[in-house]
């Protein structure tokens, strides 16, 4: 194929070579190579236990969360260039957007979907990274970080609630954050603080919107840092024990260390091996390479969870309502819907309950989970009898949430009384 | 539990296969994407426009003017009164006199209110309402109803009048007109305030033109479709009581009556005309 | 992973495999594309390059009337009515009509126009810009900023279609 040799002679250009330092991925060590000269897939080991691959063990999450996470950064900084924070001019960037900038609506719709689904895959990391066990030994700590990540990606959807300005906009942060205020002593201090004022004008839009764009980006990113570090210190992600014996032909051949928390140490790199025995080797951890086997496990997730998303951009618009009037409260005025939880324990209890103390708690045994009981008894396998206690207890603390935020989303009316979704 | 059908799509379900997948739906939604984009509903109007210039072009001038037309954005850019009005993208024709005959929406402008209200000055919707930076239809009417922001239709489109116009400018037998002498005649200050004077037993009425849909009590029991302003005032105005129990009393109006007075609730907004705009400062400059 | 299963056909994986390669790298190459369309929107809150002045019989012989907002003069010899650019040829600064002399002047680097607005002193390359302009349908003169016009045109003052 004249394309084949094409490619063949352009792989063998001296330009090709001085930017690809490898040469064609047909033996181990060019599949290594392909994961340590290259600064982006180099956050992977070079090998991984093959029973990280099993999509069933970690649902690729925290990879689609990732994924999401940089779809965001990519819409959200195209959308900064039409949008102008500030309260008589945010809602027309909306509709310019809407109108005519071209596939302005179909960005604010990534953006939007992205944003939500996030929340929900990083939910859902979190539940599989527990009912698996995984924030047990070593990986304690790591847990921690999650949590805050979870808390900073709240913080970016409540920020980014306020900027189209609209009526859903203004008074789901106006709701939201006088739930902040009712913190005890510091309540109105953290409100004046967050809205830059007494009331969301024109400084809250602008906070939120640094917030937005400029501290919380920078956060997650620096946590994501320490995320990934960890999970590589950590050994790679969790796995069942190592069987205790390996059995067949005498000794295994150790390539690589073998204790836990370590990362793959890169000198154990199989040297000499022949070309293309590729994962042939059997060592006690029973891996295979990175690439490809990971590789095209993420890129195939990473295109389907694209091509989903930009179906939905297609097919869904992202809302967009009558600009703000702080001056007319719309009826019913719900938080964010991952609020909604908090917001109808808000309208049964007192707004230091619902606002502050359930939240607070929540994140608290949250952090506290991993040194409940300090042991690395059933790592690695999801729901482990071991563990029953605690996946009952937490699994009743999820599906709790998930129901009031359903009752929140579709059971509450005008004057937030009880309804059918039906009835209205 | 795993049927064949499972086991198949399991096994079809590789990296490979799940990449291209991903893949051939991303390009087909930029294909969708662009595809939208470049066939805004404004393009069919315009081109019917341009087409129907050429056709009518008789003489260098026409022609010239033809050929130039060019089919875009078009919008009316008020900076004055803080907006933007696109309405024109569809409304090609409002200001051209040939297409008095023509279909909407490129048909020319009724009557001659553009003279004295040019559109660069005051755009479309200070007057007919809606959504002026929207370029399709129905956001730009605000439809379906009930919407945040409807168009002002037929017999209510004078409540705009009076956003700017006093009431001793009104024209004699308006709609307007008379719907704020019942006001008086009804005594409607009695129990409602109006700008400085009334009472406050009802609402206060000072912006109630402003007032969306939404704003309005329409009861636990009112079933029907209709839930525009307009409907909720008229009925209101016919029987208080028409939505829910009202202290309001019963003038037992007629459908007239009811409308003028609709249509004076219609101009009592909050909307800000800057100064320069206002009828009263005297003549507009051209 | 099977290695007991039948393996497909060789053509058909690679079949698959190119067409994902193909389809990931003309979406990449798509939304590049889309992302620099993204930066032109169809329309801006800036004024029109078109805008409407009084008919041409308004203007007396030899005025100079000034549209600030759009920064354009009209003016009117013997010829006819004809409008007329008034950003600076050189570097874009907006002139100033001296009464006195009939020339323009621009304040930032002393160009100097004379009264039909050819450069007679300073570093202006060329002369400022005569602007297309109509008689609209409603008779009065429309202005487009954008569109030049020839060098000695002109709207003959009894043109107005009324
Ligand atoms: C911004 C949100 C987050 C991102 C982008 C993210 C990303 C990731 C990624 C890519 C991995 C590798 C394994 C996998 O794909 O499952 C991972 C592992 C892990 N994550 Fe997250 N994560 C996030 C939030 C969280 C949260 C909320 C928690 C828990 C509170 C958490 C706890 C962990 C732990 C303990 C591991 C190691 C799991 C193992 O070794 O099996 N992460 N994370
Ligand atoms: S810009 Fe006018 S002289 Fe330089």
């Amino acid at each position: 194929m004249s394309a084949h040799s094409l490619m063949e002679s352009l792989r063998c250009s001296a330009i090709y070579r001085s930017i690809v330092r490898r040469g064609p991925a047909d033996n181990d060590i060019d599949r290594s190579l392909a994961i340590t000269s290259n600064v982006f897939l180099h956050l992977h080991p070079v090998k991984i236990r093959r029973h990280a691959l099993r999509f069933t063990y970690t649902f690729g999450l925290g990879g689609i969360t990732t994924l999401l996470f940089l779809i965001l950064c990519v819409t959200g900084v195209l959308l900064m260039f039409y949008y102008v924070p500030s309260p008589e001019r945010a809602y027309r960037s909306m509709q310019d957007l809407r109108y005519v900038v071209p596939y302005g609506t179909f960005l604010r719709n990534l953006h939007h979907w992205a944003a939500h689904a996030m929340i929900v895959t990083a939910a859902l990391h979190m539940a599989r990274v527990f009912y698996t066990g995984a924030f047990k030994g070593t990986r304690q700590f790591n847990w921690v970080v999650g949590v805050i990540l979870f808390v900073l990606t709240l913080g970016f959807s409540f920020t980014g609630y306020l900027l189209p300005w609209d009526q859903l906009a203004f008074w789901a942060i106006t709701v939201g954050t006088n739930m902040a205020a009712a913190v005890p002593l510091l309540g109105g201090m953290i409100r004046y603080a967050l809205l830059g004022g007494n009331i969301v004008g024109a400084n809250a839009l602008l906070r939120f919107y640094v917030l937005h764009c400029a501290v919380l980006p920078a956060l997650v990113f620096v946590f994501l840092a320490v995320h990934f570090w960890r999970v590589r210190k950590d050994g790679g992600i969790s796995g069942p024990p190592l069987p205790a014996e390996v059995p067949e032909e005498g000794p295994p051949e150790r390539l690589f260390a073998t204790t836990p928390g370590r990362s793959y140490a890169l000198v154990a790199l199989p040297r000499e091996a022949p070309a293309a025995v590729e994962e042939s080797r059997k060592s006690p951890e029973d891996t295979v390479l990175t690439y490809p086997h990971l590789l095209v496990r993420e890129a195939a997730a990473a295109m389907v969870v694209i091509g989903g998303l930009l179906l939905v951009a297609l097919f869904l618009n992202a809302h967009l309502e009558e600009a703000a009037n702080a001056l007319k409260t719309p009826d019913p005025a719900k938080a964010p819907w991952y609020f909604l939880g908090l917001q109808e324990v808000v309208s049964w209890s007192t707004p230091f309950i619902g606002g502050v103390l359930v939240p607070g708690l929540m994140v608290l045994a949250l952090l506290a989970i991993p040194y409940v009981r300090p042991n690395s008894v059933g790592v690695g396998v999801w729901f482990h009898p071991a563990r029953r206690r605690a996946v009952i207890a937490f699994t009743i603390g999820l599906v709790l949430n998930v129901l009031l935020i359903v009752v929140g989303m579709f059971f509450r009316g005008h004057g937030w009384s009880l309804v059918w979704p039906w009835s209205n | 539990m795993r049927g064949p059908l499972t086991a198949r799509l399991r096994d079809l379900a590789t990296p490979p296969v799940l990449i291209a997948f991903g893949g051939v739906l991303w390009m087909i939604a930029l294909l969708a994407m662009v595809l939208v984009d470049a066939n805004p509903e404004w393009e069919a109007h315009q081109s019917e426009y341009r087409k129907r210039l050429a056709a009518a072009a008789d003489d260098a001038a026409s022609v010239r003017h033809a050929g130039r037309f060019k089919v875009q954005v078009k919008q009316i850019d008020l900076p004055a009164l803080e907006r933007v009005d696109r309405c024109v993208s569809c409304h090609v024709g409002i200001e051209d006199p040939a297409f008095a005959d023509a279909p909407q929406p490129i048909a020319t402008h009724p009557g001659d209110l553009l003279t004295i209200h040019t559109p660069e000055r005051f755009g479309c919707t200070i007057c007919h309402g809606g959504n002026g930076r929207a370029t399709s239809r129905e956001d730009a009417h605000g439809l379906p109803e009930p919407s945040l922001n409807p168009m002002l239709r037929g017999e209510f489109l004078q409540g705009s009048c009076g956003k700017c116009h006093g009431d001793d400018e009104f024209v004699a037998g308006s709609r307007l007109e008379v719907g704020r002498r019942l006001f008086d005649h009804y005594g409607c200050r009695t129990c409602h305030r109006l700008y400085q004077s009334g009472n406050t037993a009802g609402p206060d009425l000072t912006k109630v033109g402003s007032k969306k849909f939404d704003a309005f009590f329409w009861g636990n029991d009112y079933r029907g479709t209709d839930r525009s302003v307009v409907y909720w005032l008229e009925s209101h105005f016919k029987n208080p009581s028409a939505f829910y129990p009202s202290t309001m009393l019963n003038f037992k109006m007629t459908d007239e009556n009811a409308r003028a007075l609709v249509v004076y609730m219609l101009s009592l907004t909050d909307e800000r005309i800057p100064d320069r705009l206002q009828p009263s400062r005297g003549p507009t400059k051209p | 992973m099977d290695e007991n299963r039948e393996t497909p056909a060789l053509g058909r994986r690679a079949l698959i495999a190119r067409i994902g390669w193909g389809a990931f790298a003309a979406s990449i190459a798509g939304s590049l594309a889309a992302g620099v369309r993204y930066m032109f929107p169809k329309a801006l809150d800036e004024p029109p390059s078109k805008f409407k002045a009084p008919p041409p019989d308004t203007y007396g012989v030899g005025s100079v009337y000034a549209v600030e907002e759009n920064k354009s003069f009209i003016l009117r010899d013997a010829g006819g009515v004809f409008a007329m650019s008034a950003v600076c040829t050189h570097l874009g600064c907006t002139v100033k009509h001296m009464d006195a002399k009939g020339e323009f002047h621009c304040p930032c680097h002393g160009s100097v126009f004379d009264k039909d607005g050819t450069n007679i002193a300073g570093p202006a390359p060329r002369p400022l810009p005569r602007l297309d302009a109509n008689v609209a349908r409603d008779g009065r003169l429309e202005v487009d900023t954008q569109v030049e016009a020839a060098k000695d045109y002109r709207v003959p003052v009894d043109a107005g279609r009324g």
